[in-house]
């Protein structure tokens, strides 16, 4: 046996777990790129999300990794195996399609056997196979029936039969569940999370919808306009934004520019703020982000990094409660609480507070952030 | 399915279809002024129709050529081939050749259609109109007219009978008609757009998408295309199937025109009976059985396929 280095073997060990590896990606329709070289690594049986708004190149990626789009330059590879030339039916990834795409003329049954039958699976072994894969999805009983005879999540559960049972490599969801209301998504959702975790698959999930990215995923990727502007795990990347796009995307920030005054200090518009993280040189501009669920609202002056704030809007959500509230400079902070008391809170439109922002929650932002972008990003939702 | 009319406590009234209670007579009165006049079309000039055609068939020609008593089976047996003559299967070997002169134009109608319903439902919604109307505007032409047009089309001394003479595939001198080619021509020429219609309706209302999901689970494009594709085009294609083969079961002008006096068709005995013959009881007994052959295979197809089958076709 030869020795391997350490490097070596770390290197190897990472590429075995790699189940889908982009390489410099590039594609573009007409005179639009959509994709502007995407680099990323799938790994093997994660759950992984692509999140972004509506064009911003989510789904092409993934229609360029299941065969249906050819890339303009860059390498697909599945497990190792570089697979750009092949057409879909000889990739060992399975798709979801947003519209279940079922074929409406097939019982349950056969459009589940499809794949099988296709691969020349014998029929003794298909059938077991089919109706496990039914079984794991709960539809046993709807066998027989066709497409137009089920409801909407029936139908999503055989499109996820018809997948899984071809055990692919990869299994690629494009906005499964955008169709069906919300409680039967959230339903779903954790069925989804279940089965992944049974099944060991990589399962690779399309999602315009930052909840359900963050409730389903190990990791993601969150994606603009063609490019990857952050690549992590689900907490780390609410938690730690790398820049103002994901702060915004990724549930709501208060963001605030400023200039580094002093080490550990920034000077904004609310005044001279606290910050943990590690700042640049002094003199620079900074972008600071804070969530609005880490503000604290209260009566009483606080020590540090407080602002007195006067309360403008008073939203009752159900279990939470938002608050919007401006400064004497006018700056608007966005504060979310729990609803955890008899009433959602005591404050009301035009009370005078204290608004706590603490140190070790105040996240600076990558110099990559630029206001104008947030702007463009509201303008989205 | 709830009965439009329901019972209700008051045993003069009826509720009808919305919760309204009305009294029998004006229950009546309604039906007459909103189904009434349809329904009197449909006895005066169709089931009256019939119902004389199907007396008619059991009557007897005397010897001026009237219909005349007495009532017999006469005209079912000399059609199924017993005459006084002996056993002649003449009508049944019409009737087969009617069926064959049938099935072939369907068969070439739909060779022709399907491509030509994807190449129309491959371009932009607008550019698909405008080829339909090259399907569809030469059907306007009177049937009788395009009929002549291919007479002298196919008559020796045209272009196109020239170079089939040149290419070998007709003797020099004589015409491309009357011949079972120039039928077929003129009948596919008929019938095309029928099936056309039909099929490019499906054609257009294709999920192109599940292309994509048949070649996801690993179907090559030949086989997405026959397995997944074609399938929904089916109602479509049996709906144009309906609208061709069953017509051209009737058709006599083509045959008669195109075909010389050669090939006789069950249309073209019919239309004898009634003319030349005068022997309008045994016309009307070919009538009944070529009708009651079509009804027989609607019905064994509806059978096959159910209710929801049948409506698909709609």
């Amino acid at each position: 046996m030869t020795e391997l280095n350490i490097g070596e073997r770390r290197k190897r060990q990472l590429e075995e777990s790699v189940d889908v590896h982009f390489k410099n990606i590039r594609k573009s329709f007409g005179d639009v790129e959509v994709l502007k070289g995407i680099d990323l690594s799938i790994r093997r049986g994660e759950f992984f999300s692509l999140l972004g708004p509506s064009g911003c190149g989510k789904t092409t990626l993934l229609r360029i990794l299941a065969g249906f789009e050819f890339q303009d330059s860059g390498e697909v590879l599945l497990r190792g195996a570089e697979v750009s030339k092949l057409p879909p039916n000889q990739r060992s990834v399975n798709t979801v399609f947003q519209n279940y795409a079922l074929f409406p003329h097939m019982t349950v049954y056969d459009n589940v056997a499809f794949g099988l039958r296709m691969r020349k699976v014998a029929s003794s072994e298909l059938k077991t196979r089919v109706m496990q894969a039914l079984e794991t999805v709960e539809i046993g009983q709807f066998a027989a029936r066709k497409p137009a005879q089920l409801s909407g999540g029936q139908r999503q559960r055989v499109a996820l039969a018809r997948a899984i049972v071809n055990e692919p490599q990869v299994l690629l969801l494009d906005e499964p569940l955008s169709a069906l209301d919300r409680k039967l998504r959230v339903n779903l959702q954790v069925e989804l999370m279940r089965l992944q975790a049974r099944l060991g698959l990589t399962f690779i999930f399309v999602t315009h919808d930052q909840e359900e990215a963050l409730t389903m995923s190990d990791r993601m990727a969150v994606m603009n306009k063609g490019v990857i502007e952050q690549l992590g795990g689900v907490q780390d990347m609410y938690e730690r934004p790398s820049n103002a796009y994901v702060a915004q995307f990724l549930g709501s920030s208060n963001l605030l520019e400023g200039t580094v005054s002093a080490a550990g200090q920034v000077k904004t518009q609310l005044g001279e703020l606290e910050v943990r993280d590690p700042l640049p040189a002094i003199g620079q501009e900074v972008m600071l982000s804070i969530r609005p669920e880490k503000i604290q609202l209260m009566r009483e002056a606080c020590a540090s990094n407080c602002v007195s704030v006067s309360v403008t809007d008073d939203i009752y959500q159900g279990a939470t409660g938002a608050y919007r509230a401006r400064t004497s400079t006018g700056i608007e902070l966005e504060i979310n609480t729990m609803n955890t008391g008899v009433t959602h809170t005591d404050y009301n439109i035009g009370d005078t507070l204290h608004a706590h922002l603490p140190s070790e929650l105040i996240v600076v932002l990558g110099s990559g952030s630029r206001l104008q972008e947030v702007v463009a990003l509201e303008g989205l939702a | 399915m709830s009965a439009p009319v329901r019972k209700v406590a008051d045993k003069q009234k009826v509720e009808a279809v919305g919760g309204e209670v009305l009294t029998v007579p004006q229950l009546l009165s309604r039906a007459a002024s909103t189904a009434g006049p349809g329904v009197l079309w449909i006895f005066l000039f169709l089931v009256l129709p019939m119902m004389i055609l199907l007396v008619y068939s059991f009557l007897t020609r005397d010897e001026l050529g009237n219909a005349s008593l007495p009532l017999t089976f006469d005209n079912y047996v000399r059609f199924a081939g017993w005459d006084v003559l002996g056993y002649d299967a003449a009508y049944l070997v019409i009737v087969g050749r009617t069926i064959i002169v049938s099935l072939v134009t369907t068969f070439f109608c739909v060779l022709i259609a399907y491509p030509l319903a994807f190449f129309i439902a491959g371009h932009e919604p607008r550019t698909r109109d405008r080829l339909m109307v090259f399907v569809i505007v030469p059907s306007w032409v009177n049937l009788v007219i395009r009929t002549y047009a291919f007479m002298i089309v196919f008559n020796p001394s045209s272009p196109v009978t020239q170079l089939a003479a040149a290419l070998g595939f007709v003797k020099p001198g004589d015409g491309l008609y009357p011949s079972d080619f120039a039928v077929y021509v003129g009948m596919v020429n008929i019938f095309l757009p029928f099936i056309v219609l039909p099929l490019y309706s499906a054609v257009e209302r294709i999920d192109w998408s599940l292309l994509e999901a048949a070649q996801d689970l690993y179907a090559t494009k030949t086989q997405a295309f026959f397995q997944v594709l074609i399938p929904q085009t089916l109602p479509g294609l049996v709906a144009g199937i309906i609208l061709t083969a069953i017509p051209a079961l009737g058709m006599f002008v083509v045959p008669d025109l195109l075909g010389g006096a050669k090939t006789s068709l069950i249309g073209n005995a019919i239309a004898q009976q009634f003319g030349q013959s005068r022997d309008y009881p045994f016309g009307a007994a070919i009538s009944f059985l070529v009708m009651g052959l079509t009804l027989l295979v609607l019905y064994l197809y509806s059978r096959r396929v159910g209710e929801q089958g049948m409506r698909d076709l709609l």
